[in-house]
């Protein structure tokens, strides 16, 4: 099992208002998020 | 050879050298190179050098330099061994030249020895004798010429100077001869260098420069060194090297007659002069003799050949002398003559009466009278004579002059008579003759002059022009400008000396006359004119008759040239005698061919009259004969074939008077119909045509006069307001109203507007259109009017024409159109929205659950400890956002969805575009279409209806989504929209995408309604959106892709409104 502080969330969705919101559901859970328009831009910036 | 002793030696060496120094010879003695080794006193003496001084000097030092080549040549042939004797010219110490003789030889074969004589006597000698005996020959050829009788004076005396020339060293010789008259000396010869006789020194006056001085000092003038003469021009002199001058006066008989002179190069020896001299006597006789005999010979000829009879007559009456005119004009041979007296050839002069006329005529010494001559053949002739008496040698002779005087009496007596004709034509006249001097005063005038001054005789003579014209009481003109211009007139005559005619008109008493007048110079005996004869002639009536004829002429002349119309002319023989041109058109003949040629020679050489052959030629006889019988003019119609087609003419025929009154022509005028005729008839058809629209036509046709009164109307116009032609007639539209059941209410408004658009018409000048609502009882009907102006054949508008055409129905249709388009449009967006549903959903969708899940992490924020109000903030802060975005979405399809009329505004096209792509948005995802927007940053705005452009944006994009799914194969699926500006004044919206694309029959038919590629399609997109787009004034079509697809593209027209 992961250790919950250290894992990441990534959001993947090419809608803003969904992406958004998203994002903001999780990092009320605690967890760490990062959201990206495209599979293609998140591999970009990794 | 014997060797000599030397004493021997010795006493000839000094015997020999006495001989050499006291030889009278000069002897030189030089090598054979020529340098002299011995030269002895004589020697030294003749050539002027001291003793010894010429020792060791050579030959070419004393020889003349022209003599050097011969000098070798001698020198050759002494050195061969020949003893030369030679004549030679040597060159003294002081440079002077002295002729000598030299005999030489070579001495031992290395010596020159040479004996020299000096032979300038003998030379002089020599020359001396050949100078006498030139100058012999010179006197002899002078003596010779001089005596020649035939040649003139000038020939002669050039032949002397040529003489003199050739006889001497003379480089020229001259002579000049005194004229008396004017005291001159005139050149009469020059021989030698100059040989002119018209140049500058021609002429001389007596005492004027050396050759005047001559004459008039009566001496000769000598000089050997001309540039010492005064006078003389030195340059001249020094340019020809004259070196002397010698001039002699020629005088006989103590007196002067001219000069002759001559220049030489070289000096002139006293023999040269002494025969100069001598010549120049002869010549002065001998010009003096022939002068003497020309002037006899000319005496002689002169009396000869006078015309004038010349007679010496002895105191006793005989004839010793009579002269060729004499003899001829008597009749006699000079030997008959001279065996008369005067008695016998003048019946006035017999015997008895001789005695007292020679008395009276030695007493007065001169007679001059008329008297009569008989003739040998004895015709008795009259003549007048002229006598005088003079001595010779103590001897009385009677000098008589006779001239035959028969013409002269004859012409007298002509004159005499004709004078007297003229007197009668002067007095007799109807013209006016009037003669003024030079200065303009009348001399002259006859009884016609005096009536049109008004003035009499006496007060008319030694007048000038002026005083008459303003004494005449019936000459009212300018006076100053008529005379002056009758003085141009005079003195222009005067100068030539020619007659002058011209016209002028003045007023006399009143009245305008015109006068043809002649002016012609009158010269005096002298032949200078003093006085010009004027001679006018009232033309007045015959100018007007004149000009009225001439116009008339020109007229007639015009017309017959111009006319289209074919006009000629026969006699009685039916001979042509005068064709206009289009006559010869229309037989294709020209004027020679048809002048003069009678009818059937006409018919034997004009084509268009061999096509008409049933018109037979008796017939046109006949007619003219008829003609010439009843001397009416006829009129009729023909018809004649003319290169193959029927053609009417329209022809006259009229009989022409000659001065009895008897027809003796006949002039024919042929006018082609055939155009005027089918014209009427068209006329009439299209007459009737217009009739009959006019009539059966459902609209109101009127024409009113520009008062605004009703002329013409038509059934339909007659029928709408239920009045007759006759009530309508002469009407205003005012009247009209009152009267028509048919329409009602207050006139003005409509009658205004009515009005006014008349006023409109007429100053437009052209038709104009308008719509307008029909004033008719119980009609909310609109109509269409037409006006336009009718113009009179000046082009000036006479009425104005009405057409009212009832377009209600039409409007009606076309509101029902827009209803059923509107629908139509409605219908199509609400299917293509339809095709979206899906889409759309997925747009709305999308917001609603960002809506949700913000919602569930605001409320997760809001219940943390402390609770984070900043992300809730945040999360409620999209909630609105993602609630708006939704609205949008539904607001812009409800709008699309709505049935809504057209309406205008000012639209942003890339924000349409914007808008339009969000709908299409989830569908072009769906499909994994990659879209590209490239809009102009500097688009103008258009003007339309925005719910219609975006329909057809939005189906331009599905159909690009379509192709795309449609296509087959790899590639890109792409969709691209383009805004820009096109050309000037549009904006073009492209739609491009990497579809199926369309093939070649397809392209031609998408745009029509019903037609689809698609297989659920209805076909109406297309149609739809191109009805939109031209309704805004635009255009759309669709091209293919250079790769895939097509693109799909639209203009609109930029809004112009500023706002």
């Amino acid at each position: 099992m992961m250790d919950e502080s250290q894992a990441i969330v990534f959001v993947v969705d090419d809608d803003q208002s969904v992406r958004e919101a998203l994002d903001s559901l999780f990092r009320s859970t605690g967890l760490k998020v990062q959201a990206f328009a495209s599979a293609q831009e998140k591999l970009v910036c990794r | 050879m014997k060797k000599p002793e030397p004493d021997e030696l010795k006493n000839s060496e000094e015997r020999y050298r006495a001989l050499f120094e006291n030889a009278v010879d000069a002897i030189f003695i030089a090598t054979s190179d020529g340098f002299f080794t011995d030269v002895n006193v004589s020697g030294e003496r003749l050539l002027g050098y001291e003793p010894g001084e010429l020792i060791g000097k050579g030959i070419s030092d004393i020889l003349h330099p022209e003599d050097m080549n011969r000098f070798l040549v001698v020198r050759e042939s002494m050195i061969e061994g020949n003893a030369r004797n030679d004549e030679w010219t040597l060159v003294r110490k002081d440079g002077t030249f002295i002729p000598v003789e030299i005999s030489a030889n070579m001495l031992f074969g290395q010596y020159f020895q040479a004996f020299v004589r000096d032979i300038t006597e003998r030379k002089r000698m020599e020359e001396l004798s050949k100078r006498l005996t030139r100058h012999a020959a010179l006197r002899a050829e002078v003596h010779s010429a001089m005596s020649s009788g035939e040649k003139s004076l000038q020939i002669v005396l050039q032949s002397t100077m040529e003489s003199v020339v050739r006889n001497t060293d003379a480089a020229f010789a001259r002579i000049w001869l005194l004229d008396e008259t004017e005291n001159v000396l005139q050149l009469e010869a020059s021989a030698g260098i100059y040989t002119r006789i018209e140049g500058t020194h021609s002429r001389f006056k007596v005492g004027e420069y050396k050759i005047g001085e001559i004459a008039a000092l009566k001496k000769s003038l000598f000089s050997n060194s001309i540039l010492e003469i005064e006078q003389i021009e030195k340059e001249w002199a020094e340019r020809e090297r004259l070196v002397s001058f010698a001039g002699f006066p020629l005088i006989v008989n103590d007196k002067v007659i001219g000069v002759a002179a001559m220049f030489s190069r070289s000096a002139m020896p006293d023999d040269v002069l002494e025969a100069f001299e001598s010549i120049s006597a002869v010549i002065a006789q001998g010009v003096e003799r022939k002068r003497a005999e020309d002037q006899l010979l000319l005496m002689k000829y002169t009396i000869d050949h006078v015309f004038d009879s010349a007679a010496i007559i002895a105191p006793d009456a005989r004839f010793i002398f009579a002269n060729d005119a004499c003899c001829k004009s008597l009749g006699y041979t000079r030997e008959e003559l001279l065996k008369l007296t005067v008695h016998d050839i003048d019946p006035n002069f017999p015997v008895e009466a001789w005695e007292d006329h020679y008395n009276n005529l030695r007493a007065q010494k001169f007679l001059a009278f008329e008297s009569n001559h008989r003739r040998k053949d004895g015709h008795v002739f009259p003549v007048e004579l002229s006598l005088n008496i003079f001595e010779y040698n103590g001897q009385e002779y009677n000098f008589a002059f006779g001239r035959d005087i028969t013409e002269r009496k004859r012409s007298e007596a002509e004159l005499r008579e004709k004078q007297e004709l003229l007197q009668t034509i002067f007095d007799n006249s109807a013209m006016v003759i009037y003669v003024k001097d030079l200065d303009g005063r009348a001399l002259l005038v006859n009884s016609v002059f005096e009536e049109i001054l008004g003035l009499a005789s006496k007060d008319i003579i030694g007048k000038t022009e002026m005083e008459l014209w303003q004494s005449s009481p019936t000459l009212q003109e300018n006076a100053q400008e008529v005379i002056e211009d009758y003085r141009d007139l005079d003195s222009e005559v005067f100068k030539t000396g020619t007659p002058a005619q011209r016209e002028e008109s003045f007023t006399v008493a009143g009245v305008e006359r015109t006068f043809l007048t002649i002016k012609c110079p009158i010269y005096d005996e002298s032949g200078a004119p003093y006085a010009v004869c004027g001679i006018s002639t009232d033309i007045t009536e015959r100018k007007r008759a004149e000009n009225k004829l001439r116009e008339k002429q020109l007229l007639l002349q015009a017309i017959f040239d111009n006319s289209p119309m074919m006009i000629y002319v026969k006699d009685l023989d039916g001979r042509i005698r005068l064709a206009n041109r289009g006559f010869e058109e229309i037989l294709q003949l020209s004027e020679k061919d048809i002048v003069g040629k009678t009818e059937l020679e006409l018919w034997g050489v004009s084509a268009i009259l061999q096509e008409n052959t049933q018109q037979s030629i008796e017939d046109y006889r006949q007619f003219d004969l008829d003609l010439f019988e009843t001397g009416q003019a006829v009129e009729m119609e023909e018809t004649f074939s003319v290169n193959g087609e029927e053609r009417a003419f329209w022809i006259i025929k009229c009989p022409l008077y000659n001065e009895s009154g008897e027809p003796y022509l006949i002039c024919t005028i042929s006018t082609d119909i055939t155009e005027r005729k089918r014209a009427e008839v068209e006329l009439r058809t299209n007459q009737q045509l217009l009739q009959a629209i006019f009539d059966n036509i459902t609209a109101l046709i009127n024409v009113k006069d520009l008062d605004g009164r009703y002329l013409i109307v038509n059934r339909s116009f007659k029928n709408s307001i239920q009045l007759s032609h006759e009530q309508i007639s002469g009407k205003t539209a005012n009247e009209i109203w009152e009267l028509s059941p048919a329409l009602s209410g207050d006139p003005s408004p409509s009658l205004e507007i009515y009005h006014a658009f008349d006023m409109e018409t007429l100053a437009a000048g052209k038709a104009l259109q308008k719509e307008m609502i029909l004033p008719v009882k119980g009609s909310d009907g609109v109509a269409l009017i037409t006006k336009c102006l009718l113009y009179d054949s000046t082009g000036q508008p006479t009425s104005i024409l009405t057409i009212s055409t009832d377009i209600t129905e039409i409007k009606r249709a076309e509101k029902e159109m827009r209803r059923l388009q509107t629908e139509l449009e409605h219908a199509a967006r609400a299917m293509t929205m339809g095709a979206l549903a899906s889409s759309i959903a997925h747009e709305v969708n999308q917001p609603l659950a960002g809506i949700v899940t913000n919602g569930s992490a605001c409320l997760r924020w809001l219940a943390m400890d402390p609770p984070n109000l900043e992300e809730a903030r945040n999360a409620v802060n999209r909630i609105i956002r993602d609630g708006n975005r939704a609205g949008e979405v539904i607001a812009r399809t409800r709008a699309l969805l709505k049935k809504t009329p057209t309406q205008i505004s000012v639209l942003d096209i890339n924000e349409i575009v914007q808008e339009t792509i969000t709908l299409v948005h989830s569908e072009v995802q769906k499909n994994q279409i990659l879209l590209q927007t490239n809009f102009s940053a500097a688009l103008p705005k258009a003007a339309g209806d925005k719910i219609q452009i975006q329909q057809v944006l939005l189906n331009l994009l599905v159909n690009g989504v379509e192709a795309i799914k449609t296509a087959t194969g790899g590639g890109a699926a792409q969709l691209s929209v383009e805004t820009r500006k096109y050309e000037e004044n549009n904006i073009l919206v492209a739609v491009k995408d990497s579809g199926v694309g369309l093939d070649a029959g397809s392209l031609d038919k998408i745009f029509e309604a019903f037609y689809t590629t698609k297989e659920d399609g209805m076909g109406m997109g297309l149609s739809i959106s191109r009805s939109i787009i031209e309704a805004h004034g635009g255009r759309l079509w669709a091209i293919p892709n250079d790769g895939k697809g097509m693109t799909f593209q639209f203009t609109l027209p930029v809004e112009t409104y500023k706002e």
